[in-house]
């Protein structure tokens, strides 16, 4: 499988995905990678007015 | 979905290879964890919502209750799960002034998504009724009931 990964800086990447239902297992497998920190996850249209509490 | 890692134990091109190596429709046809909410429709913003919409308060919660919801994402406070899944009827603006303080178990609305205050908290989402279950236990394990993929379904009590 091909997926496009952005750099963002030079310790984090930025990682499109195929779909909405790919992101937790994507997450799940990124957390699994040695050497991952942290793998956050989130809708591609996000607000402030949208995410506020 | 934003991957940071530590340069000195890996790379750009390792984390590549374990991205695609994802055996995805084993991954994402296998069963979700899912939760059932048992709500009283008795939010004090039922109305308000009901007005909103041009629906009747029944018919708002037949429409809250009749969707599933999928966490897509956590935030604001400990255990608050972002829903997706709210029918499109139902997408009302927050409050135009937030509350001071939302009681605890508050089932709500807003925008495209619903949610459920773990604690009592400030917030500017519309109330349509309440939880008893707890949204966050720090003695269990995740503290979190609702993560990432959880599908979630309200049901009126």
């Amino acid at each position: 499988m091909t997926i496009r990964l952005l750099p963002y800086g030079q310790d984090a990447v930025l990682v499109e995905l195929p779909g909405p239902s790919t992101v937790v297992p994507f997450a799940e497998v990124a957390l699994e990678l040695p050497g991952v920190l942290e793998a956050v996850t989130g809708r591609r249209r996000c607000s402030s007015s949208s995410t506020a509490h | 979905m934003l991957v940071e890692f530590d340069r000195s134990l890996t790379s750009m091109a390792a984390i590549r290879a374990g991205l695609e190596s994802v055996a995805l429709t084993e991954r994402t046809t296998r069963a979700a964890r899912h939760v059932d909410l048992p709500v009283v429709y008795d939010g004090v913003d039922l109305r308000d919502v009901a007005a909103l919409t041009g629906l009747d308060e029944d018919e708002v919660v037949r429409r809250h209750s009749g969707s599933e919801f999928i966490v897509r994402f956590c935030g604001f406070a400990p255990g608050f799960a972002y829903l997706d899944g709210l029918d499109p009827s139902l997408h009302v603006p927050r409050q135009a002034t937030p509350r001071a303080a939302v009681p605890a178990g508050s089932v709500a609305i807003a925008g495209e998504f619903a949610g459920v205050y773990p604690r009592r908290s400030p917030g500017g989402w519309q109330l349509l009724g309440r939880t008893e279950v707890a949204l966050w236990d720090v003695a269990a394990s995740p503290p979190a009931l609702l993560t990432p993929g959880t599908t979630v379904r309200f049901v009126p009590t």
